[in-house]
């Protein structure tokens, strides 16, 4: 009798064993390199007079993986595909970026994104999302060429509330879900690179052709109480995929990340 | 059909309503529906909440009145159970003794049996098709006010035909006042699904569906995909927000004038 | 080792052949075919709407897997010898049989039904073993209402794999065991009416179960078990290990359904009329008749996604014309009959041992076939309730309310059976008996809840909610895998020869039905709060009844354990089982324990129907 206690109790353990084992190896094919915390960067006060702390985020969207370092050497396992990477703060390239597309920000803060934008661009599927909406004003900071080398705009800065829908290179969208709380929802458009200046970029699979007049756009918005969000892009940009939303679009890490909202 | 055994045998034999383990049933019969209808509409009741719409207040009823309908029926079968349990049981490696009777039919038992489901059938038939026709109904009201809802790979947003060309990634509503939705996805199949009004239809890709309900709660309600459509489906949620008729015209002349709507289905706009 | 193997000195190509020559052969063919199509096929057109390249290396791969597997196994040497005009010889046909080959013959292309219903057993086991880790990973994920433990693509791709792993174990769970190793005994038959195909049907899934492997490397099935377009055509290349997957299965489960049909129609003992054939034959040939009409639908919509994928064509793509309720249509054609497909045969199984362990005829065995056949009948008629809120058909609606809710009519005839043979019985308290309870409850609870999903405006708030999760677990895991698993321990001992362990499977039985009452009850509760099914998130409201869930979910896992450790050590272990150790009637137990070769030294008459218990006198 005791062998077939002792022998059920093993095998529950040796089960259990099993699928601590397989979970932890599929947490780990996730391959997502961590999160990234905002940078504190002084305060930010409303049209309304409230002052709220504020931090900051420099994004780049590359037009392949080959940039931006965390998909690895020679842009990983998908090296064509357009991707989100952890920016520096006058839009360089980090080629060793540790840390992908997850953020962290705390609550009732505000957040000041700037997303150099390197890929062409062409028409949305939805002109809903050329329109900036969610963030302070309705409205975001636009420069239409940004010269990286020089760390200056190379072209006057714009507020803009909307782009045309034929010339989207990505979008930045934030949601999340519908939780009882406040709803954050961001969303804005980047206008594309002019085409060849990309051209260029794709060509050269070196620094040194990349193109150096990224678009540039700033936008901020308030967070409200503590949640997990999620941001993707919505300009369409999985090539070869049923409505372009296949590959880059449904991988974690390239267009989209997971935006959390905690102190 | 038995080859061996004597057809006459029965249940229904002399005064067979007599017997002990009859009534046994009926007591634990009568005792197990009322418990399975009362606890099972209350979990029910309790779990799908305040409902926002009168749509949703008529699935409540539905789902209560089918639980009640079928609880008779899960305590007949409940009692035979446990009526059974309670006679005579028998363990260890060597079957127990024959039982005393071998009775392998009853015309009487079965007719009634299928008489009582099929009654049940067409309660449950006549009920669904009578609420059925009330939402095909809702389609066709000509004081409501028409949305177009988009979903796309994992954001909805609404146009308000007829205003200024207003888009929405929340949904507003004026309490009391129908709303037809005319729904359509951009890639791949969505379901629109707002929660506490008790509406859903698919969003599918080149098709416009329909759904309609009126919304008869102030609040803010919750509008979720119910349909698998990828990487991120799990956040492809938002909010309705219910508010007075004043409340509603303010806020849709506060949204910006983009002048124009991306589509319009037919039938959308008068 | 074997008698013309001497013979010839050198051994025969046909007694080379196992799986692991299977294994290589497949592999090789694989790894060939995938060099060369890397080699020669051309590059995408960079302004292609579809990039197909890829897919169809993959699926080049996984079809020369196929063959190669095929072949490596030996299924070709008797279609190649037919053509050459030759047949085996007796000395080979008894050798594909099994004969005097011990533990090897499991391994090989055996036609032996015995044999095969062993494999069968053990690739069911396997199934479930994985399908119950995959089950343990997503319930793991719900624990806490934040996503993101893996990612999201894999979430959705664990969920597609538990799904239709387990639809697969489910289908093969009783009709492939049991229907093979216990149905032709039951019904006085010496093997199979095709032996070769029944090897064959065995072995294709075997093939099958590879490319579904696969795909979880080349980025998983993340469209869910149903596999809707055209979102499987804008998923990662893991959709072509699905396809090749469904296409090779719905080939094993058509000859495998021809080949139970044909053998309980031709091969019956004398004198058993169909009056006097027992219930459970009635629940495999309606099972497998139902996968006649159902499988071929399946694996046509899958052929048209794969043409779809790989082939640019549009049957499903929307935006190039095609249409994604073309393939929902397809696939519920296929996919109602195919949950009675799984269901029958276990109420089927319960209803035959109901006498046994009630010491009483079966009640009502006219109605128990009229209600099997009722719900095979209606089952194809029913399958556009998945689709009320597709707004394919608004007008349908309630034509097929109709349809669903009079299979309602004749589930209930299978209740009036199972009570009214429980009623003035005598109860042996055994596994098996507790299951018929376990099932009455189950069922009863996945049942009516079916009724509340059929009615088209309750279904407008259900539909896609984690409420019909949880209604289809009740009705396939808490009735017919119970059923399953009481047909194990039931013919246990006449498959391998010796007793469960009693007490073993009496604990793994009740902690299977606590935690699974316990897990799925949560799992109605957040489906009636709004939770929509396939979340790897969800908002905080439904935090308590997925943690709920998730408690009950390792409830069962605990006791699936503890099954698999019964099931194991009393195999290897236990007692050695008397011929006929229920005192059962039907024919399986007159043969002895091991069941020769050839069941039936002088093939049995049968006089009578095998329900005869009870004392004749009123």
């Amino acid at each position: 009798m005791e062998r077939k206690v002792f022998g059920a109790l093993g095998t529950v353990i040796i089960g259990i064993a099993v699928i601590a084992g397989i979970g932890t190896y599929v947490a780990a094919a996730k391959n997502d390199p961590g999160i990234t915390q905002a940078t504190p960067a002084g305060s930010f006060t409303a049209e309304d007079g409230k002052s709220y702390p504020q931090v900051k985020l420099n994004l780049n969207v590359y037009p392949n993986s080959g940039f931006g370092g965390h998909h690895g050497a020679g842009g990983g396992a998908h090296p064509d595909w357009v991707s989100y990477a952890l920016g520096g703060p006058n839009g360089e390239i980090l080629a060793d970026a540790k840390s992908g597309t997850n953020f962290q920000v705390p609550p009732h803060t505000a957040v000041t994104i700037t997303v150099y934008q390197y890929d062409s661009g062409e028409t949305l599927n939805n002109d809903f999302f050329a329109y900036v909406r969610g963030t302070v004003g309705g409205t975001a900071k636009f420069v239409k060429s940004y010269d990286t080398k020089a760390k200056a705009n190379a072209s006057p800065e714009t507020v803009i509330t909307n782009i045309p829908a034929d010339m989207v290179g990505h979008t930045f969208t934030l949601h999340g879900m519908s939780d009882g709380k406040d709803q954050l929802f961001v969303s804005v458009p980047l206008m594309m690179s002019i085409d060849e200046e990309v051209g260029a970029a794709e060509e050269g699979a070196t620094e040194s052709g990349y193109v150096q007049n990224p678009t540039k756009t700033t936008f901020t918005f308030i967070t409200g109480d503590e949640g997990e969000y999620v941001w993707n892009c919505e300009f369409p940009c999985g090539d070869g995929t049923i409505a372009r939303f296949g590959n880059a679009m449904s991988a974690m890490g390239y267009m989209s990340g997971h935006f959390i909202v905690k102190a | 059909m038995s080859d061996l055994r004597s057809p006459e045998q029965d249940y229904f034999k002399g005064k067979w309503w007599k017997r002990k383990d009859v009534k046994q049933v009926i007591v634990l019969w009568i005792v197990f529906t009322a418990m399975i209808g009362y606890f099972s509409s209350k979990f029910q009741v309790i779990a799908m909440g305040n409902p926002a719409s009168e749509t949703m207040e008529n699935v409540i009823n539905l789902i209560t009145l089918f639980t009640w309908a079928s609880s008779p029926v899960a305590g007949f079968v409940a009692a035979l159970a446990i009526q059974a349990l309670s006679q005579r049981r028998h363990h260890g490696d060597n079957p127990p003794p024959e039982a005393e009777h071998s009775i392998s039919d009853s015309p009487r038992a079965t007719a009634t049996w299928l008489v009582i489901s099929a009654l049940l059938c067409l309660f449950a038939l006549i009920v669904g098709l009578i609420a059925l026709q009330k939402d095909d109904q809702a389609l066709l009201d000509r004081n409501a006010i028409h949305v177009n809802v988009t979903g796309q790979q994992w954001a909805w947003n609404y146009d308000y035909p007829g205003s200024t060309g207003v888009r929405s990634n929340v949904l507003h509503l004026p309490v009391d006042q129908p709303v037809v939705f005319h729904v359509t996805s951009k890639d791949v199949k969505h379901s629109f699904w707002v929660v506490q009004m008790g509406v859903k239809i698919d969003a599918n890709p080149g098709y416009v569906t329909q759904t309609a309900v009126t919304p008869n709660k102030i609040g803010t309600f919750d509008i979720r995909c119910a349909e698998l459509c990828g990487l991120l489906h799990a956040y492809m949620q938002n909010k309705v927000i219910v508010e007075s008729k004043a409340d509603y015209e303010k806020w849709l002349a506060s949204q910006p004038d983009t002048g124009h709507t991306t589509w319009t289905p037919e039938g959308a706009i008068e | 080792m074997t008698t013309f193997a001497t013979k010839n000195e050198k051994k025969a190509l046909i007694e080379r052949l196992n799986v692991f020559t299977a294994f290589a052969l497949g592999t090789i063919a694989a790894i060939v075919v995938w060099r060369l199509s890397l080699a020669f096929l051309p590059a995408d057109s960079e302004s292609a709407p579809l990039f197909t390249r890829e897919d169809k290396i993959t699926l080049l791969s996984m079809i020369a897997w196929f063959i190669g597997f095929m072949t490596g196994i030996g299924a070709l040497i008797a279609p190649f010898r037919w053509v050459q005009g030759k047949d085996l010889t007796h000395e080979e046909n008894m050798f594909y049989a099994g004969k005097d080959l011990g533990i090897k013959r499991y391994f090989r292309y055996t036609t032996d039904h015995k044999v095969v219903g062993i494999q069968y057993l053990v690739i069911t086991m396997v199934i479930f073993g994985i399908g119950g880790i995959l089950a343990m990973l997503i319930r793991t994920n719900l624990g806490t209402p934040e996503g993101g433990w893996i990612h999201p693509q894999a979430y959705n791709s664990i969920v597609g794999t538990h799904g239709i792993i387990m639809i697969v174990g489910t289908i093969i769970m009783v009709t492939g065991p049991f229907g093979n190793y216990i149905m032709p005994i039951m019904i006085g038959a010496r093997d199979m009416a095709f032996p070769r195909l029944n090897a064959l049907s065995f072995w294709l899934i075997v093939a099958a179960a590879i490319p579904l492997i696969w795909a979880q490397f080349i980025g998983g099935i993340s469209t869910g078990w149903s596999a809707y377009n055209p979102l499987a055509g804008q998923a990662p290349l893991g959709m072509n290990g699905y396809i090749m997957f469904i296409c090779i299965f719905a080939i094993s489960t058509m000859v495998a359904g021809a080949n139970i049909t044909t053998t309980v129609v031709r091969m019956r003992a004398r004198g058993m009329t169909w009056n006097r054939t027992p219930i459970f034959i009635y629940g495999v040939v309606a099972s497998v008749a139902l996968a006649l009409p159902a499988f071929p639908v399946f694996f046509l919509s899958q052929v048209m996604s794969g043409m779809d994928r790989a082939l640019g064509t549009s049957f499903y793509n929307t935006a190039l014309g095609g249409s994604g309720w073309l393939y929902e249509n397809l696939f519920w054609i296929m996919g109602h009959p195919e949950v009675y497909v799984i269901l029958i045969p276990a109420v089927a199984a319960l209803m035959e041992m109901a006498p046994v362990f009630t010491r009483r005829p079966l009640f009502s065995f006219n109605v128990a076939v009229m209600g099997i056949a009722g719900i095979s009948g209606l089952s194809v008629l029913v399958w556009a309730h998945h689709m009320y809120m597709s707004g394919w058909a608004p007008l349908l609606s309630a034509p097929f309310m109709l349809t669903t809710e009079l299979i309602s009519i004749p589930t209930g005839m299978l209740f009036l059976v199972l009570v009214g043979t429980l009623w003035r019985g005598r109860l042996w308290m055994t596994v098996p008996t507790l299951s018929i309870f376990a099932l009455l409850w189950n069922f009863m609870i996945g049942g009516i809840t079916g009724i509340y999903l059929s009615d088209v405006p309750a279904d407008a708030f259900l539909h896609g909610s984690m409420f019909v999760t949880a209604h289809f677990h009740y009705t396939l895991m808490g009735a017919g895998l119970t059923g399953a698993i009481a047909a194990l321990i039931y013919w246990f001992p006449k498959m391998t020869g010796k007793m469960i362990n009693k007490r073993l499977s009496w604990i793994a039985f009740w902690l299977t039905q606590i935690g699974f009452n316990v897990a799925f009850m949560g799992m109605f509760f957040v489906g009636l709060q709004g939770q929509p099914r396939r979340v790897e998130a969800y908002a905080e409201i439904f935090n308590k009844g997925n943690l709920i869930t998730t408690i009950g979910a390792y409830t069962i896992m605990i006791g699936m354990l503890i099954l698999l450790y019964a099931v194991i050590d009393s195999w290897r272990s236990g007692v050695n089982a008397p011929m006929n150790p229920w005192q059962a009637k039907t024919l399986e137990w007159t043969v002895a324990n091991p069941v020769p070769l050839e069941n039936f030294e002088v093939l049995p008459i049968v006089t009578s129907d095998a329900y005869g218990y009870g004392k004749a006198k009123s």
